[in-house]
C-alpha cells in the first residue's frame, strides 16, 4: 500500500491541492499577524476561523481530484482490476489526506516556532484546536473527493466551495443566540490572550470533521445505496453535532487558561508581575510600572507591587464587566491592564494607566468621573496629560480640559494639601465613590 | 482460486451485451484458449463491446460468459478473475503526472499482484514495449505512440492469462508496429490474447486464430490462412488476400441475413 500512496503522492493533484490550501492560509494567517504575534491562544482563533475559507477550498479540491478517473477515461480500466473499491480509493484518500494535513500543520508549526522564538508562550492548550482543525481539512477534502467520484460535472467544485461560504456566510448573520450560528466556522476573537476555546466548542467541530471523515470514506469506498445512506447520514450527524453541541453565544466558547493566565514576575524590586501570555513583554514593561510605583510611593500606604489584570471570568467585550459597584482591592498591589504594541511588546502608556486614579483603575469599580482621575494620575506623574487608552479611546481626549483645570486647581494648593486630597481621591475611588472632581478642587463638580 | 484444467480461458454462450440501450453482442458463441486471437469487424459489429463484456467491465444482458471456467458474471468470482487479466482499453486511460513506471505499478498493485514482485515486473514490462527510456518520464510528456505502449506495458504487467487489447496498434509507427507483431506472438505462446483492430494485415500477421464479428454475430472462426486462401480464390475487394477474405465473408453474412 505505501508504494502506491507514493506514487500518489508524486503524480496526483493531492501536492497541488495541499500547496494552495498552505498559500491562501499563509495570506489569511499572515494578514492577521498582528492578532496573534507573540500569542499562541489567540493564534488559536486565527487558526480557528481560518477554517472559514479553507474548508470550502478543501472540499473544491477533493471534488477536483474525486473527478479524475472519469475526466481522464481511467474508470475503465480502473473498473477491470480485482481490488476491491475501498482498496481502490485508499491510496489517493490517504495521499490527500497526508497531503493537506501536512501542509496545515506545517504552517501552524511555522506559526508556533515564530512565537515560541519571539518568547511568546506555548502551551498545551492551544494544540487540540489545531488537531481538531487538521481533521476538519482531512474530512473537507475526503468528502469532495467523494462528491467528485460520484458526480464528475465540471461545475461541482466551484459549486460547492461557494455553496459552503455562502451557508457560512448565511449562519453568521443569524441572530444569537440561535444554533445556526454555529455553522459558520468563523468564529468570534477572544477579548484577553489567555482564553482558550471550551471542550464543547471543540468537540462540535470534532463532530463534523468526524461527519466529514466518516461520510466520505463510506461514500468513495462503496457503491451500494445503503453504504450511500449511511454516508448521507454520518454528514447530517456532524453538521447536527456542529450546530447543536458548542453553546450559541460567544462568551461561552472560550474558558480560561490558568497556565496562561499565570503571573510571571521580573526580578528585583519592586515586584512587576505580568500573565504568563504577556511575559515576553517584561523586559519592556518593567521600567514604566517601576516608574508609575515610584509616583504612587508618594501617597500613604502607597502599593509596593504591580500586577497585570487577571479577571477572573470570560471577557464579555463590555468595560464595564469587571468595573462595578464591588472594589477589590489589595492594598499591595496595584492592578493595571497590559495592551503591548504588536511588534515590540512595549505598552508606551503603561505608566500612564497605572497611575490613572492613583491606581485605582482596576479596582472593581465603575470609572466614573474620568477627568479627576486623570489629573490624579498627571500629578502622580509629574505631567500635564495623562494618555490612558480604552481599547482604541484615548480618555485624554474627551476629558482632557476638564482634567487640566482640575491639575491646575490642585497644584495650586500647597504640596501637602496636594498630596492629602490625591490621597483622598485615591481611598473614594478604592471605595467606589462617583463623585472625586471635588475631593481634587475642593469645589463642587462642574456639569460637562 | 484455481482454474479447471480443462476450461478455455474464454467461454461465451448466446452472450448478449449491450451498449447503452443497444444490443452490441447478441447471442454469441465463442470459445478461446492459448495464443493470439485476432478480433476483427466493421466499425458497430460489437468487438469493443465484446472485449468490455471479457475485461469484466460491463456485465451481460444475458448468456453466459465464462473466463477460465468461473461465472464471470458471478460477484464473488470476479476478484480472482480480474487478477489474471490484461486490459487494453479503446481509449487508455491514464493519470497524466503519474510516470511510466508509477503507473503500471500501480496498475499491478490493482492487480493484486505480489508487492515483492511489483518493481521487477513493472521494469520487465517496460522494457518489452521498449520504453525503457523513457520509464520516469511523466505520461503526459509521452507521444501517441508512447503513450500506447505504456497502455501494453500496463495490461501486461501482471502476464495475464487473458490478456485483451482493443486497438492497441493505434498511433504505432510502421516499425513500432512490427515490434508489437513480435511481442504478441510471443505472449500468444502461453496466454490468450484478444486483438481487437481493423488492420487485417497484423491480424494475418500476428495472430493464430481469426475471430470476425458482425451485427453482433459471429461470422467466422479459423486461422489466417484460412482468410488468404479464401481472399485468393479471387472474390472479395481489397489490396491483399486477406481483405478480400475478409470482405467475402461480411458480404456472405450480410447476404444471408
Amino acid at each position: 500500500m505505501i508504494r502506491p500512496i507514493r506514487a500518489e503522492l508524486r503524480g496526483s493533484s493531492a501536492r497541488t491541492i495541499a500547496v494552495l490550501l498552505f498559500v491562501v492560509a499563509g495570506l489569511f494567517t499572515a494578514g492577521m499577524v498582528r492578532t496573534w504575534w507573540h500569542q499562541w491562544l489567540m493564534f488559536g482563533y486565527v487558526e480557528a476561523s481560518l477554517m472559514f475559507l479553507v474548508v470550502p477550498l478543501a472540499l473544491a479540491g477533493g471534488t477536483t481530484l474525486g473527478r479524475r478517473e472519469k475526466r481522464t477515461r481511467a474508470a475503465e480500466l480502473m473498473a477491470s482490476t480485482g481490488r476491491p473499491l475501498w482498496q481502490r480509493v485508499t491510496p489517493v484518500m490517504s495521499a490527500l489526506g497526508v497531503a493537506v494535513a501536512a501542509a496545515h500543520l506545517l504552517l501552524v508549526g511555522v506559526c508556533a516556532a515564530l512565537i515560541g522564538a519571539t518568547g511568546g508562550w506555548l502551551g498545551a492548550a492551544g494544540f487540540p484546536s489545531v488537531l481538531v482543525d487538521t481533521a476538519l481539512l482531512v474530512g473537507a477534502v475526503w468528502a469532495g473527493f467523494a462528491l467528485g467520484r460520484r458526480w464528475s460535472s465540471a461545475l461541482l467544485p466551484p459549486a460547492l466551495a461557494a455553496a459552503a461560504l455562502a451557508a457560512q456566510y448565511a449562519a453568521s448573520a443569524a441572530h444569537q443566540p440561535t444554533p445556526l450560528v454555529n455553522l459558520s466556522l468563523m468564529v468570534q476573537f477572544q477579548q484577553f490572550p489567555w482564553e482558550g476555546p471550551t471542550a464543547a466548542a471543540e468537540l462540535g467541530r470534532l463532530a463534523l470533521a468526524a461527519g466529514l471523515i466518516v461520510g466520505g470514506a463510506l461514500l468513495a469506498s462503496a457503491a451500494s445505496w445503503r453504504r450511500h445512506g449511511a454516508a448521507a447520514a454520518a454528514l447530517a450527524a456532524g453538521v447536527a453535532g456542529l450546530l447543536l453541541i458548542p453553546p450559541p453565544t460567544d462568551s461561552r466558547r472560550y474558558q480560561i487558561e490558568p497556565s496562561a493566565q499565570a503571573l510571571t514576575c521580573a526580578a528585583g524590586i519592586p515586584q512587576v508581575c505580568v500573565t504568563a501570555v504577556h511575559a515576553y513583554a517584561l523586559p519592556g514593561i518593567v521600567p514604566q510600572a517601576r516608574r508609575a510605583l515610584a509616583a504612587l510611593a508618594k501617597l500613604p500606604n502607597a502599593p509596593t507591587r504591580a500586577a497585570e489584570f487577571q479577571p477572573p471570568a470570560v471577557g464579555d467585550g463590555s468595560s464595564d464587566q469587571f468595573q462595578g459597584n464591588a472594589p477589590r482591592t489589595d492594598p499591595s498591589t496595584v492592578r493595571f491592564l497590559l495592551q503591548p504594541d504588536w511588534r515590540t511588546g512595549a505598552d508606551p502608556h503603561l505608566a500612564d494607566d497605572i497611575a490613572f486614579g492613583a491606581g485605582t483603575r482596576w479596582n472593581g469599580c465603575a470609572q466614573d468621573d474620568e477627568a479627576a482621575r486623570a489629573a490624579a494620575g498627571a500629578w502622580l506623574l509629574g505631567t500635564d496629560e495623562l494618555h490612558v487608552f480604552d481599547g482604541t479611546f484615548d480618555y485624554w481626549a474627551s476629558v482632557g480640559h476638564q482634567a487640566t483645570a482640575i491639575l491646575r486647581t490642585l497644584r495650586k494648593q500647597p504640596e501637602q494639601e496636594q498630596l492629602r486630597r490625591v490621597t483622598a481621591l485615591r481611598d473614594a475611588a478604592n471605595r467606589c465613590a462617583k463623585e472625586l472632581t471635588p475631593i481634587l478642587t475642593g469645589q463642587p463638580r462642574e456639569a460637562s | 482460486m484455481t482454474p479447471t484444467i480443462h476450461a478455455r480461458d474464454v467461454e461465451t454462450s448466446g452472450l448478449r451485451v449491450k451498449a447503452g440501450r443497444h444490443l452490441a453482442v447478441d447471442g454469441l458463441d465463442l470459445s478461446l484458449g492459448a495464443g493470439v486471437h485476432g478480433l476483427l469487424g466493421p466499425n458497430g459489429a460489437g468487438k469493443t463491446t465484446l472485449i468490455r463484456a471479457l475485461a469484466t467491465v460491463v456485465r451481460p444482458a444475458g448468456g453466459t460468459l465464462r473466463l477460465f471456467g468461473h461465472d464471470a458474471t458471478r460477484g464473488r468470482d470476479l476478484r480472482g478473475v480480474r487478477g489474471r487479466l490484461g486490459y487494453l482499453p479503446q481509449h487508455f486511460g491514464y493519470y497524466p503526472r503519474f510516470t511510466v513506471r508509477d503507473y503500471v505499478e500501480y496498475v499491478a498493485w490493482l492487480r493484486e499482484m505480489p508487492a515483492t514482485a511489483i518493481p521487477a515486473a513493472t521494469q520487465r514490462a517496460i522494457e518489452r514495449v521498449h520504453l525503457a527510456d523513457r520509464a520516469d518520464a511523466k505520461l503526459k510528456s509521452l507521444s501517441g505512440g508512447m503513450l500506447r505502449r505504456a497502455g501494453i506495458a500496463q495490461a501486461i504487467v501482471n502476464e495475464p492469462p487473458l490478456l485483451l487489447l482493443d486497438e492497441p496498434t493505434v498511433g504505432l509507427d510502421p516499425e513500432q508496429r512490427v515490434e508489437f507483431r513480435a511481442l504478441l506472438r510471443e505472449l500468444g505462446g502461453g496466454s490468450c490474447v484478444l486483438v481487437s483492430t481493423h488492420l487485417v494485415e497484423d491480424v494475418v500477421a500476428a495472430c493464430s486464430d481469426i475471430v470476425l464479428l458482425d451485427r453482433g454475430g459471429l461470422v467466422f472462426q479459423g486461422g489466417p490462412a484460412d482468410l488468404t486462401r479464401l481472399g485468393e480464390s479471387g472474390v472479395g475487394v481489397g489490396d491483399s488476400p486477406a481483405e478480400r477474405g475478409y470482405s467475402h465473408l461480411l458480404r456472405q453474412h450480410r447476404g444471408r441475413s
